[in-house]
């Protein structure tokens, strides 16, 4: 049995907004093993970012986080100083944000980004040093020790994906969050970037929750999903339960809606993959996981 | 940056500088006033009456060259300013060269704009930085409102307004001058304290009335920049508040005022006429003062050239750091 690193149980975010609050993420439990990479899938807005920022405390002012407990290798995240969770960020946990597009600052160069990293958290270091990690860093990558002295305006969204990949492994964390990490880019570098993104990780044996809406490919890279609809998990299971015996109804419907390139199908006939409008209506009060068989939870839809 | 835009923009500084010396030649003869007679009027005022006044005119005309051709006036006079720096004689202050005459004001108006245009910038947009920033105690956040009333005083208001509070109510401070009359000079500690004394009025009643607006933009700007991605990520990469503070949030957002700053060195520099005459300041804005009142062509011409020199000598050195502050600009 692996050992457990993060267990979430029970974890609720509200938003404030002018009409009162509104439930984001609704009781969500979730384990997360050594050396596992679990997949996050759901459609916009169903709350994965969400549940992901609510844990690692990047949610802006107007949320609320609550939980039962969220456990990471024996300590309370929620409760944790800020001064302290600033120890945990990075060092434990890093993060590779949706796009890269927007995520570095626009008047340092890419190496300064790497050496105040170290730096804020490994205390002053020498030139020499931060060059040499950052140079690692960059070839774990395939970038080119050169890219340090580039701004982000001269990269390309390939390349900067690249760099943050390599900014996530910078401390060798023992859990990774990655927030839809190859969505804004072309399906070939996409590819490569996955790629590259999969034998980092493999090398680092850190743990993994990719988040994203393709369950194609999700299904290359994931040990164990989950399937997230209207702020909770509506399926969680091995990737092989999950493509073999989708049990929850959106689950099928989002795997049916897979196009297959051997087959062409009218866009129609995709669409009416989808849940009915009254159906979708029906499932957005949150029900209660039960286990089918060893590992694997379905949401109660009748 | 290339060397070809480098050479580009000093020519379009040149030109700008010619076109605006043009037109500060000729404005002033569009006036109906003639300088000569003014001089003799207020001659006459004082009581010194010329029984040959037909010939004084006619020396005076010719000793500045005013019987020649507009055309003949005006390039000798670009000749003069472009080769030898000379603005000609004072027309009021006669036989004393223009030149001198600004440079010996300049000093007192450098240090007091620079100096409150400096702390004003400095202090305004650390205010409106720290009152978008969340971790700001909320009693600190209020203060802004506290300076938002000066912003909309005109600051001659204000420094009638200083004065009086400061200088007549509780006189801590002198109420006009650069140095106390008759104070020896030099670099005695005793005399710089009578000059930092003699500014602190001056200096406060310009820095007061802009440390608001910039607080505010600054506010508006910053609130803007902490919504950015690259705030968040460096968060989530656990770096120390201040750090992201200073190098991710103030460091993007005072960008455009840095624009705004070099824009407003020319409103600055003209604005300053009021606070010199109600303080009695010997600055450039004193002289300008003093030159309009008795139609002193030249010193007018000096000073007004100066502004515009000043002015455009700010944009064009903003313009070659630029780059270097935000290196998202590439000039090519």
């Amino acid at each position: 049995m692996n050992k457990r690193i993060l267990s979430i149980q029970n974890l609720n975010v509200d938003y404030q907004t002018s009409s009162g609050y509104f439930r984001a993420v609704n009781g969500v439990s979730l384990e997360i093993n050594e050396d596992e990479v679990f997949g996050i899938v759901g459609e916009s807005g169903s709350g994965k970012s969400t549940l992901c920022n609510g844990f690692l405390r990047l949610l802006p002012a107007n949320s609320l986080v609550t939980a039962d407990h969220v456990d990471f290798m024996g300590r309370e995240l929620l409760e944790m100083k800020e001064r302290d969770f600033r120890h945990i960020r990075w060092e434990q946990i890093s993060y590779i944000p949706q796009s890269a597009m927007n995520t570095l600052n626009p008047i340092l160069t890419i190496g300064q980004h790497f050496f105040e990293t170290i730096e804020a958290h490994e205390g002053r270091k020498s030139k020499e040093e931060l060059r040499q990690r950052t140079a690692e860093a960059l070839h774990r990558v395939n970038l080119a020790p050169e890219v340090a002295q580039r701004y982000a305006h001269e990269l390309s969204g390939g390349m900067k994906q690249r760099v943050c990949i390599a900014m996530a492994m910078l401390l060798s964390p023992k859990l990774i969050v990655a927030d839809e990490p190859t969505s804004a880019l072309d399906v070939i570098s996409q590819k490569s970037v996955l790629q590259i993104l999969s034998n980092v990780r493999t090398s680092l044996k850190a743990s993994m929750i990719m988040i994203g809406h393709d369950m194609a490919l999700q299904a290359q890279i994931s040990h164990r999903m989950g399937i997230m609809y209207a702020g909770y998990f509506v399926e969680i299971g091995s990737t092989a339960d999950i493509f073999h015996h989708p049990t929850h109804p959106y689950t099928q419907g989002l795997i049916r809606a897979i196009p297959s390139i051997r087959r062409r199908d009218d866009i129609s006939v995709l669409a009416a993959c989808e849940l009915s409008e009254e159906e979708r209506l029906r499932l957005r009060t949150p029900r209660p996981l039960r286990e089918i068989s060893a590992g694997h939870f379905v949401a109660d839809f009748s | 940056m290339s060397w070809k835009y480098l050479l580009k923009r000093l020519l379009i500084f040149f030109i700008t500088i010619l076109v605006a010396a043009t037109l500060n030649f000729l404005v002033p003869r569009l006036t109906p006033q003639d300088p000569i007679t003014a001089v003799l009027g207020a001659m006459a005022s004082k009581g010194i009456v010329l029984s040959d006044s037909e010939s004084v005119v006619q020396m005076y005309t010719e000793a500045f060259g005013l019987d020649q051709p507009v055309i003949v006036q005006y390039f000798k006079y670009l000749g003069n300013i472009f080769f030898r720096f000379d603005f000609g004689y004072s027309i009021s202050y006669y036989p004393n060269k223009v030149l001198p005459i600004i440079l010996n004001a300049l000093p007192w108006t450098m240090g007091l704009l620079l100096i409150g245009n400096l702390v004003a910038f400095l202090i305004g947009n650390l205010l409106g930085a720290l009152c978008a920033w969340k971790k700001t105690p909320r009693f600190f956040r209020g203060f802004i409102y506290v300076l938002m009333p000066f912003s909309t005083i005109p600051y001659y208001v204000l420094a009638l307004l200083l004065m009086y509070l400061l200088a007549i109510l509780n006189p801590i401070f002198p109420i006009s001058g650069a140095t106390t009359a008759g104070a020896a000079g030099g670099f005695t500690l005793a005399h710089l304290q009578d000059l930092a004394v003699h500014a602190v009025l001056p200096i406060l009643s310009v820095a007061l009335s802009l440390i608001g607006f910039w607080a505010l933009s600054m506010r508006g700007i910053m609130s803007t920049v902490l919504g950015e991605d690259y705030l968040t990520y460096a968060q989530a990469r656990g770096l120390r508040g201040g750090r992201i503070f200073y190098h991710y949030g103030i460091k993007n957002a005072v960008l455009p005022q840095y624009t705004a700053f070099a824009i407003d060195l020319g409103k600055i520099m003209c604005g300053s006429v009021l606070v010199e005459i109600l303080f009695n300041y010997p600055g450039v804005g004193y002289v300008l003062y003093n030159a309009l009142r008795t139609a002193d062509y030249f010193v007018m011409q000096g000073v007004i050239m100066f502004i515009i020199f000043t002015v455009a000598l700010a944009t064009l050195i903003m313009d070659l750091i630029y780059p270097k502050l935000d290196p998202r600009i590439q000039y090519d």
